[in-house]
Order: structure tokens, then C-alpha cells, then sequence
């Protein structure tokens, strides 16, 4: 598939991909490995100034990190956007609070607003009232990050739109941690953050930042991002947006990233590919 | 707007249905169930109830639930995760069967899967999070089903399915989305065939969450209903096989039905409630319709949302009288409770099969009519006019889709 990236923003611990951690890329802090291991919390008080803070007093964190992340690609509403989102739990956070208030409290008296949030597309929700999305929403509940790529050239090119907004999220959990311990599950996954692309189908110029990803996953991994399964699709999703910024920031394809040996994508502008 | 993306349509066809629900064990029995009036009457959920006893959390809940027999699972043994995938492959095993395939043919490249899915899919693993929360060591059983249960990756996987493997989470709206996302794959010509649809099973904690949302019903739930309490929650699954007229055609394969055109729009309006002037449930009918280039009148039913809460119901009525004036509308919550992502694979499979069929059943649960409704759901079989046919999902967050499919 082949994909026209339009604007690109990300957001994680280690800060966004228009500030902070833009700095400290070039000031060359950056590695591959970096992303896989980051850890900790993004800041979110950046949200205040693109949102009264009114409108935010209930909104759980995971959508908190949906919403910042994507007005930076969308300050205006975006009516005729399509919406993927994925997010591999939805809510940990309000998940968790639902099931700690039906342990608690009893079926009787366990918070249904909590439930309500544990909604696998509670983010995409808040998404689409935050930026009066009237088209398809579509919410992708994944490991791997293929699927959701997959999900916007599908969506581009079914005519029901022009434009994708893209987006991962996941939210930090020490519970989740805890499991990780106790089931020994890799779920760097969990690491916390967003990222959102603009998209829309290649064409539109000759110097386009373009994602160019194999539609064609490994025999035996149904929808495998490597040989021993899915990619956390929010580390390697900050990678892309990072190439991405780089690539169309200097017009070259001087960055290069690499997901591991053999490669997953390539970026490319004017026709000036850069493996990731 | 429909939007022209210049690529060449792909023609999709329905070449197999599977289902596994309360009304029956499989499409055919659904069926009958349907036409017939004899499917069972939900009941208190007896193996969540154990559950919350043995969690020590059993109050007074005893509202109905239609649950499927244990013993689609193999020796009758259940966890949430799991349960959902095996009800898939359940259901897509009995579709493949039906188009004359068999799973391993779907590793070709040209195959996807595309399940909707939202307790099947969640942090719901009540049991094991109980034990962790009081430092008990713990087998981890639910957890680890959790993480290796997505259902389109894990029936890719367990499969061979080497295409695109999909798993929607839009709440109530995810199974029709699924095979709405199945159609548009196809139509593009990116595979040749998907296995398309919903799945989810019952656990105790969409089913303590509907009840605090005060949205349950204490009997079994009556769409359309002028004394509509609520809801009943059920578990299932519904899966077509898609396919390319193209492919179909070079496998000798007769198709079940025409699959026209999908429709999806967001109210942008509440976390939980719908638009009140069903706002988006408007956009996604007009665009499918659109898509299939049929007026309103081609219609010979839809199949709604119908989920017998006051809210919902009032609202579909309204899109229901304003948009598709005189079509008839068929509710099958009543035979099958809310299945919640399943709900749109189940009604989707029983929309092509009231076409195949030429009848419209009864809208199960359904006794008076609502003077506020203005409209009231199918009372009676009755035989079909008209060439096409919607099915209609509504989810929390605001999601509307609607899927038309045509007669041969």
C-alpha cells in the first residue's frame, strides 16, 4: 500500500515530536532502541491551551492523549475526515477502575460511568465531539501496527472519504506491568503516548512524504509486523512519524531508521526512499 | 459525500453464511427458530452468577440473558477470551462450509478476516485481576487468553488467513462495520474473498455494566414496544464469506446475495447517548443507499438496531418513518438479546437469509405498538417485495453503519 502523509504529530514520555524530543534528537540522543524502552508518562498539560479546561474535567487520560496528539494535526474540525484509531485496550485506566468498583462496591454499586469509559472506542468518541468527525470512525483493538495502515488505504480507497486521520494510542499502567510479570507477556505495548498522521492517497505532488508498507503479512503470523510476531505498534509508530518529521523537514532522505535488518517500509519523497 | 477514488470497483458477492447464537446453533436452526417462534426465552445467567458468588460480589442480579449451550465449547469449559474466538471460528467455519471452502484454502494471499468484537476484545479477565489485586499467585488463564485471542489476528493465524486480519472495536456498531470493511477490501481489489462478521461472548462485566447503566430490562427485552424496558445482553456469532464476483465465478460458486454498498457516519454528538435526530443513522442510510444506487422504496425491510431501550428505539423510529418511509422494519434483539459486536455479523447473516428466503419473520418480544413511535416492527411473517435490504447498527461513541444487500 502506499499512503501520502499530510501532517504528523506524536506525543510520549520522552516528550513531542514538535518540541522537546525534537531537541534531543538533534542533539542526537536519539536511537532506535529508544522507543521500544521509553517508559513513564506523556505530558498533557499542553491540552489546556487547545481546550477549555470545562470540557476535559471527565475525559479519561487515553482519550486526553488522543485529543492532544490530534488537534496538533487537526486544530480545525475535520467533518469530512475518516478516523482510524488503534488502540491495542481501549482505557486501561477506566477498565481498571470499573472492574476495582464492581470488586469493591458490588454489581449494585459499581460506577457506570467508568464503564462507560472502558469502552474500547470511548477515545474515538471524544475524537469525533473534539473535532465534530461526522464521517467513519473506525477503532482497531490490535498488537501490531500493519492493520491500522491497512484500515486507512482501505478506507481511502473506498470512496467514502478523501482523508484519514490515523492515530495509535496506549496508555501507561503499572497494573498492566503487573501482569506482564505475572503471565510473562511482552507489552512494551503499553508504553504511553499517541501519534497521528494526516493521509490521503499519493498523487497530489511531486515531492509528497510517502509510507510505502508491504500489504503482505508472513505465513503463520496472520497479520505479523516481524518474524516473531507484532510490533508494538505505538513505538513503531513514533519511529515512522520521527523519520517522517525528518525526512520533510530536510527534503532528503538523509534519517534513517531501521525497524530490524530486512526492513518493514520505506519513506520516501520524490522518489528518494529511506528504509524504516 | 461519496468520494471517487478512481479505482475500478470489484463487484462482491455473499457465498457463505455461519451463525451460532441463543435462537440456534447454526444459520438454519437460527431460522427456523425465527420463522417458526420457538427459540428459547433468555434466563438469570447461571455461570456469570457462580461467578460473581465465587468473587464474592453476588447481589441481586437475575436479569435475562440469551447465552448460547456450553457445550459449543469443548467440554462445556469457558473463559471470556477464548470464548468469543471459538465462537468465530465457529460461525466462519460453518460459512466456508457453505461456500465450499475449507481453511486451508484461504492461504493464498487473497484472503483476509475482519471481525467486530468489544467484550471478546476487552480487559475483561475478572477472575485473574481479582486474584492479582490480592496477591495471590494465579494461573494467568485469562490473562493470557486475553493476549492471544484477538480474533482476526488469531484466526489469521490459527488459519493461515496471510491477508488483512482486522479487528473492530466500535462497540455495538463493530460486526456491521467488519463486514462493511470486508466489502470495501474486496471492492478494491485487495483480496479476493473475507471472512467477515462479529463474535462476542458473555462475561460478568458487560453485564454488570449495562445494569448500573440503567438500561437492562428484568424480562425479556421488547423492541419497539410501547412498555420497552431495556435491554437483554446475548452472545453469538455471525460470519459471511465474501467474495469477488470474479472468484466466485471461476469456482463455479452460485452467490446467496448481492452485497451493494456500506454506509458509515459518527453522530460527533454524547459518549453514550444517540443523536436525537438521529443525525448520523441518517448519513450512514443515505450513503449506503447512495452507494447501492437505490432509492428508499427498493428496500423490502431493514433490519434495525432495536435494542428495546427507550432512547434507541425512539431514535431509529424517527430515521426509520423520515428516511425510509413505508419500508418494513425487523427487529430480531427479542430472539437473540444484544450481542453486542456480534450483533451486526448475526443480523447481516440473517438479512441475506430472509432474501435467499423471500420472508420476513416476526419481530420476536415486540406486542404493542408505541404511540410515540409513530411505527411498529413486523407482527407476522410475511413474504418479501422489493430487490434490496439494510441492516443497521448504532454503538456507544456515536458510531451508525448500514449495509445493503441485493437480491439475486
Amino acid at each position: 500500500m502506499s499512503l501520502a502523509v499530510s501532517k504528523i504529530y506524536g506525543l510520549c514520555p520522552g516528550g513531542d515530536l514538535g518540541g522537546a524530543l525534537a531537541c534531543r534528537l538533534a542533539n542526537g540522543e536519539f536511537s532506535p532502541a529508544y522507543f521500544q524502552g521509553i517508559c513513564g508518562q506523556a505530558r498533557l498539560q499542553e491540552l489546556n491551551t487547545l481546550l477549555p479546561g470545562s470540557s476535559m474535567r471527565r475525559v479519561p487520560r487515553l482519550a486526553r492523549l488522543a485529543l492532544r496528539t490530534a488537534l496538533e494535526v487537526c486544530p480545525e474540525t475535520v467533518s469530512n475526515h475518516a478516523l482510524v484509531l488503534n488502540t491495542r485496550c481501549g482505557s486501561v485506566g477506566s477498565t481498571f477502575e470499573f472492574l476495582d468498583s464492581l470488586l469493591n462496591d458490588g454489581p449494585s454499586m459499581a460506577s457506570p460511568t467508568a464503564f462507560s469509559h472502558s469502552v474500547t472506542n470511548m477515545a474515538a468518541a471524544y475524537l469525533s465531539q473534539g473535532l465534530n468527525l461526522t464521517g467513519p470512525i473506525l477503532t482497531l483493538t490490535q498488537p501490531s501496527f500493519s492493520p491500522a495502515l491497512e484500515a486507512a488505504d482501505i478506507l481511502l480507497h473506498s470512496g467514502l472519504t478523501d482523508t484519514v486521520l490515523l492515530g495509535f494510542v496506549a496508555e501507561h499502567s503499572d497494573t498492566m506491568k503487573s501482569i506482564e510479570t505475572a503471565t510473562d507477556q511482552p507489552l512494551s505495548v503499553f508504553t504511553d503516548g499517541a501519534v497521528f498522521f494526516q493521509l490521503r492517497p499519493p498523487g497530489h505532488s511531486d515531492d509528497e512524504l510517502i509510507i510505502d508498507w508491504p500489504n503482505q503479512p508472513e505465513e503463520g503470523h496472520g497479520y505479523a509486523d516481524d518474524a516473531t510476531g507484532p510490533v508494538p505498534f505505538l513505538p513503531l509508530a513514533l519511529r515512522l512519524a520521527l523519520a517522517g518529521l525528518e525526512m520533510g523537514a530536510e527534503k532528503s532522505p538523509a534519517a534513517r531508521y531501521l525497524i530490524r535488518d530486512d526492513g518493514l517500509g520505506i519513506l520516501s519523497i520524490g522518489g528518494n526512499g529511506t528504509q524504516i | 459525500m461519496p468520494v471517487d477514488s478512481g479505482r475500478k470497483k470489484m463487484e462482491v458477492w455473499v457465498t457463505g453464511l455461519g451463525c451460532v447464537c441463543a435462537a440456534g446453533r447454526t444459520v438454519a436452526e437460527t431460522w427456523d427458530s425465527l420463522i417458526g417462534g420457538t427459540g428459547r426465552n433468555p434466563a438469570p445467567p447461571a455461570r456469570l452468577l457462580k461467578l460473581a458468588a465465587d468473587l464474592g460480589i453476588n447481589d441481586d442480579m437475575a436479569q435475562p440473558v440469551f447465552m448460547v449451550d456450553d457445550d459449543i465449547f469443548a467440554g462445556g469449559f469457558r473463559h471470556s477470551a477464548r470464548d468469543t474466538l471459538i465462537l468465530a471460528e465457529t460461525a466462519a467455519g460453518e460459512a466456508l462450509t457453505q461456500a465450499g471452502l475449507n481453511r486451508w484454502q484461504l492461504a493464498d494471499g487473497q484472503s483476509g478476516v475482519v471481525i467486530g468484537s468489544t467484550a471478546g476484545n476487552a480487559l475483561h479477565f475478572l477472575a485473574d485481576y481479582a486474584a492479582l489485586k490480592k496477591g495471590h499467585a494465579t494461573a494467568g488463564t485469562d490473562f493470557a487468553d486475553f493476549f492471544h485471542c484477538n480474533p482476526a489476528e488469531a484466526m489469521a493465524k490459527n488459519w493461515n488467513i496471510n491477508g488483512p486480519a482486522l479487528t473492530v472495536g466500535n462497540a455495538c456498531c463493530s460486526g456491521t462495520d467488519a463486514v462493511g470493511l470486508g466489502l470495501e477490501i474486496i471492492a478494491s481489489g485487495r483480496c479476493r474473498r473475507v471472512l467477515a462478521g462479529g463474535a462476542d461472548a458473555l462475561s460478568l462485566v458487560p453485564y454488570a455494566g449495562f445494569r448500573r447503566l440503567m438500561i437492562y430490562a428484568d424480562e425479556s427485552c421488547r423492541p419497539f414496544d410501547r412498555s420497552r424496558q431495556g435491554l437483554n445482553l446475548g452472545e453469538g456469532a455471525g460470519i459471511l464469506l465474501l467474495e469477488s464476483a470474479e472468484a466466485a465465478e471461476e469456482r463455479g460458486v452460485e452467490p446467496l446475495a448481492r452485497f451493494l454498498s456500506y454506509g458509515a457516519a459518527s453522530d460527533a454528538h454524547h459518549l453514550t447517548a444517540p443523536h436525537p435526530e438521529a443525525a448520523g443513522l441518517r448519513k450512514a442510510l443515505r450513503t449506503a443507499l447512495a452507494r447501492a444506487g437505490l432509492a428508499a422504496a427498493d428496500l423490502a425491510f431493514v433490519n434495525a438496531h432495536g435494542t428495546a431501550t427507550p432512547d434507541n428505539d425512539r431514535m431509529e423510529a424517527l430515521a426509520y418513518r423520515e428516511e425510509l418511509p413505508g419500508t418494513p422494519v425487523w427487529a430480531v434483539k427479542g430472539s437473540t438479546g444484544h450481542t453486542l459486536g456480534a450483533a451486526g455479523g448475526l443480523e447481516a447473516v440473517l438479512t441475506v437469509r430472509a432474501l435467499q428466503h423471500g420472508l420476513l419473520p416476526k419481530s420476536h418480544g415486540f406486542a404493542e405498538a408505541d404511540p410515540a413511535l409513530d411505527m411498529q416492527p413486523t407482527t407476522a411473517t410475511a413474504m418479501i417485495n422489493g430487490r434490496a435490504a439494510a441492516s443497521v447498527s448504532l454503538g456507544f461513541g456515536g458510531g451508525n453503519a448500514a449495509l445493503v444487500f441485493g437480491r439475486l
